[in-house]
């Protein structure tokens, strides 16, 4: 039997908080404690967030694992079997992430345990020591007329080749959404974080049994109505295709791809209603989906609007056999979930865009000159 | 005489074909069930909770928009208010998607049916408009097409659009995207069915329905299969099926609604009347609006059954509110709920039918009869009961070069029996209203002569009335004429038929009585008693 986990009413960070400060491991100290809401927290439930520091003084952040909710459930040994298993699949995803060099995706820097109290054998608390950001995209987000696109194409092209080296090692996020995309370098570099919903393949994932592993409220459509393509790679990565769809969407708007459908479908079609099939409700979902689409294409600056609301559309398809590149898809052999021309388009379209800023910096000043000069 | 209100033309419970946005609100698509979403749901507030948590620590727009998007998704928009608040108040720094969403959190309730654009153009006539409006959703539906052509939706609503103004071949060829799309979807296939009945191609709608794997399965499918094999004269090879469906008890007793009204009308045309009674009750347990339609006219045409006043109350149960008013002679709750009818069905010529009639002779307002003979023409404009009824309504209003024009577009020679006495009836008004008497009652006896020769009291009665009414009509006018002269008053002359108009009258009024209750009959009474009373 498989056992979902129940957040407890005592919370890791206000057990830990006391007492994980200050302890040592190897190069890094612990110094401080991260509140839970504070951006750049991922933990869940179960964990705390921590800033360690190494002795360069290189702060990072550490991701504490609370073991003593799951004593406090119906079925402790079950519950603590759960926790483990799922902080040593996120622990050696990350570190075969670090081992592979991923330079686009968070990745783990350090492993190990602090030993809280010797005295209490189960006072150990299992940590990962990952890359410390400067908060989660949200921060920076802006959708008035001096909204940054530069900023969040080239965000994008960071993220979507983050997504791209986890897919090329056959790991598919399943998470993605703004709260997990962390920005360093006062924002010039993003990042994917979070990888405790995801799926490796040909490896038993801890969430491998849940319809919707990530955020309910940014699922895909298909998972949301329970259509559950038994291809790894069509339900996997196809999801996170999708997912990267709704954050270009997030980055331009601050809402979500889902959201944005769920506001321009019936009531009758939502997919807490809807008893029927998926490919019933689709033909509705893909007329919400065009509307959407449209929607929200109207507040993509002029100049990008048709390449951006184009690859929204790709990436979000409602249906998984027309998401993707039409390219990639047109392949006989060719894998349609494929990333490698969304990276590309991004990149260009982040050049264009910072070309032009670029222009405009340079040119202001002479044509102030010139008015100034007609005078 | 006008056109006969279609009261005794066979009915059978073909499938509704509405625009998307008003077929949901019906229930006709509701799914079959197959999953159940509780699992998830129980997930839902776990979610919600960590974005209400980010919102409450970080009051910013980001943050804002990704909780009210969340709150949408998992339907707990009162835990987003305060973030649509701020969204709000922040407008500028919002743009316009995160301001959308957080409208509708405030305001939740909205109507957006698609094919209800209204265009302002001034006093220009009532096609016109429609014509304009719908050219205005045909160009925005395109436009979406045009983005997407894999919208299925998209399509057939642009599909009943063209239908609506009359483009018949566009129709089908949108009709056909739609169907090589979604080539299970019942939505999808009913629509195309009752298209191909539009185009008076049953054997089409038979096979789009037959080609189907989901037919088997479907109840509101194997309803439809069931009701156009009686229009092509066929009886269906599942009807068994159909009856085992119901009988398992695995679908809703609406779900099954339609499909026990198809069987039960095939029942009833076989003469199995207890079977039909039966199934009529089955029917009737969670009754469609098409059931009571179907329910009322047996009850109407034969007594089969007694059908409830509650019925009644099936949401957009138009039809069926159009007949009931009109046996029972409401004539101005009639014709408001053939409006409705006109406007749920705006390809369809019933409507328009029945509308041109009640309008012109019960209401007296040719004018109205006009609007609706005119919006039946733009969808059916070869339809020719509808151009006889245009003819008649010119008639009424005294627009006679135009109704003469009109009436010689028709092709007498191509004209089925019904409307051939129709046509040559008008042609007696007709004459009857441009001085020529004799000429008029001459259509009039050869309308008689046809019916007589077809046993059709009723469309005998009905044309005496109409004949009778014309010579009242005739004597109050020469009344008026020698009162202002001061000459005597003949007494009801009929130069060359020998028959006195209150003979013709009472003619008619005999054989109507035994054509038996009707709407037509009722109308032509009352038409021929106000005749009469203008008279006296």
């Amino acid at each position: 039997m498989t056992h979902e986990l129940r957040p407890t009413r005592v919370y890791a960070d206000e057990i830990l908080g006391r007492t994980v400060v200050g302890a040592t491991h190897g190069q890094w100290r612990v110094v401080e404690r991260i509140p839970r809401n504070r951006p750049g927290h991922t933990g869940g439930h179960f964990s705390a967030g921590y800033i360690a520091e190494d002795s360069a003084g290189v702060r990072a952040y550490l991701k504490a694992l609370d073991l003593s909710g799951a004593w406090l459930g119906p079925d402790p040994t079950r519950a603590l079997e759960s926790l483990l298993a799922a902080f040593n699949f996120e622990r050696d995803l990350l570190s075969h992430c670090r081992d592979r060099k991923l330079d686009r995706v968070v990745v783990a820097l350090d492993y190990g345990q602090i030993v809280v109290d010797p005295v209490i054998p189960s006072s150990v608390v299992p940590f990962l020591i990952c890359e410390l950001g400067d908060g989660d995209v949200r921060v920076l987000l802006r959708f008035s007329k001096s909204f940054d696109a530069a900023w969040a194409v080239r965000a994008l092209h960071h993220t979507a080749t983050g997504l791209m080296q986890l897919h090329a090692n056959d790991i598919a996020h399943q998470d993605l959404k703004p709260s997990n995309v962390l920005v360093f370098q006062g924002g010039t570099e993003a990042r994917v974080a979070d990888l405790g919903r995801a799926s490796r393949k040909g490896h038993a994932s801890p969430h491998e049994h849940l319809t919707v592993a990530g955020d309910l409220s940014y699922a895909p459509p298909e998972l949301l109505y329970g259509a559950l393509d038994g291809d790894w790679r069509a339900r996997r990565m196809g999801g996170d295709l999708y997912l990267l769809g709704s954050l270009v969407i997030s980055l331009f708007s601050g809402v979500s791809m889902t959201g944005l459908l769920i506001h321009e479908m019936q009531p009758e079609h939502r997919w807490d209603r809807w008893r029927g099939t998926y490919t019933t409700v689709l033909p509705f979902l893909r007329d919400a989906f065009d509307k959407a689409v449209s929607a929200f294409a109207e507040q993509v600056p002029g100049e990008l609007r048709t390449d951006i609301a184009r690859i929204v559309k790709q990436l979000c398809d409602p249906d998984l056999s027309l998401r993707g590149h039409p390219r990639e898809r047109a392949k006989r052999h060719g894998n349609p979930f494929s990333l490698e021309r969304y990276v590309a388009e991004f990149d260009l379209i982040a050049r264009r865009v910072e070309r032009g800023m670029r222009a405009a910096v340079t040119v202001t000043p002479l044509a102030a000159s010139k008015r100034a000069s007609n005078r | 005489m006008s056109a006969l209100t279609g009261d005794r033309d066979p009915r059978r419970v073909v499938p509704r074909w509405r625009d998307a946005h008003t077929a949901i609100t019906t229930g006709e698509l509701d799914p079959i069930p197959v999953r159940d979403p509780s699992s998830l749901i129980e997930s839902v507030d776990d979610a919600l909770n960590v974005h209400v948590r980010d919102w409450e620590s970080h009051e910013s727009i980001g943050f804002a928009a990704d909780l009210v998007s969340a709150a949408i998704v998992l339907d707990r928009g009162a835990s987003a208010l305060s973030a649509a608040r701020y969204i709000t108040r922040h407008k500028a720094e919002a743009g316009d998607v995160a301001y959308m969403l957080a409208t509708r959190l405030l305001a939740p309730s909205r109507e957006t049916a698609r094919d209800e654009v209204e265009v302002e153009l001034g006093a220009t006539s009532l096609p016109d408009r429609v014509r304009a409006s719908t050219g205005v959703s045909i160009a925005a539906l395109r436009s979406a097409l045009r983005r997407d052509p894999h919208n299925a939706i998209a399509w057939l609503d642009l599909s009943r659009l063209y239908a609506r103004v009359g483009s018949k071949a566009r129709a089908m060829r949108a009709m056909q995207a739609a169907v090589s799309l979604a080539p299970d979807h019942r939505f999808v296939l009913r629509s195309a069915a009752r298209l191909s009945l539009h185009r008076h191609d049953p054997d089409e709608a038979l096979a789009i329905l037959r080609h189907s794997s989901a037919m088997k399965e479907d109840p509101w499918l194997l309803a439809a299969e069931i009701a156009i094999a009686t229009v092509a004269d066929r009886v269906s090879r599942h009807i068994k099926l159909g009856r085992s469906l119901i009988a398992s008890g695995r679908f809703s007793p609406f779900q099954t609604s339609e499909l026990a009204s198809a069987i039960a009308t095939v029942d009833a045309n076989a003469g199995t009347i207890k079977a039909a009674k039966q199934m009529f009750r089955s029917a009737l347990r969670e009754p469609t609006e098409n059931t009571v339609a179907q329910a009322q006219w047996f009850a109407r045409q034969a007594g089969l059954i007694q059908l409830e006043a509650s019925s009644l109350n099936v949401p957009r149960s138009f039809e069926a509110q159009a007949w009931l008013a009109c046996s029972e002679r409401r004539w101005d709750e009639a014709i408001l709920a053939t409006w409705a009818w006109l406007d749920d069905e705006p390809f369809a010529g019933r409507p328009a039918v029945l509308g041109t009639t009640v309008a012109a002779v019960a209401l007296n307002d040719p004018g109205q009869a006009l609007r609706f003979v005119q919006l039946g023409l733009l969808a059916n404009p070869a339809s020719d009961t509808l151009r006889n009824n245009e003819v008649f309504a010119l008639i009424l209003l005294g627009q006679l070069d135009r109704a003469r024009s009109r009436r010689a577009d028709i092709q007498e020679s191509r004209l089925t029996e019904h409307d051939h006495a129709v046509y040559l009836a008008n042609s007696g008004l007709l004459a009857f209203r441009g001085g020529d008497v004799e000429t008029g009652r001459n259509y009039y006896r050869a309308t008689v002569a046809i019916a007589r020769q077809k046993k059709n009291q009723l469309v005998e009665g009905v044309a005496l009335a109409f004949w009778a009414a014309e010579e009242f009509r005739r004597l109050v006018s020469g009344k008026a004429l020698r009162l202002e002269i001061g000459t005597p008053v003949p007494d009801d002359p009929q130069a060359n038929s020998g028959e006195t108009a209150s003979e013709l009258a009472s003619k008619a009024l005999g054989l109507l009585r035994t054509a038996g209750r009707s709407v037509d009959r009722d109308l032509a009474e009352l038409h021929l008693q106000r005749a009469n009373s203008s008279h006296r």
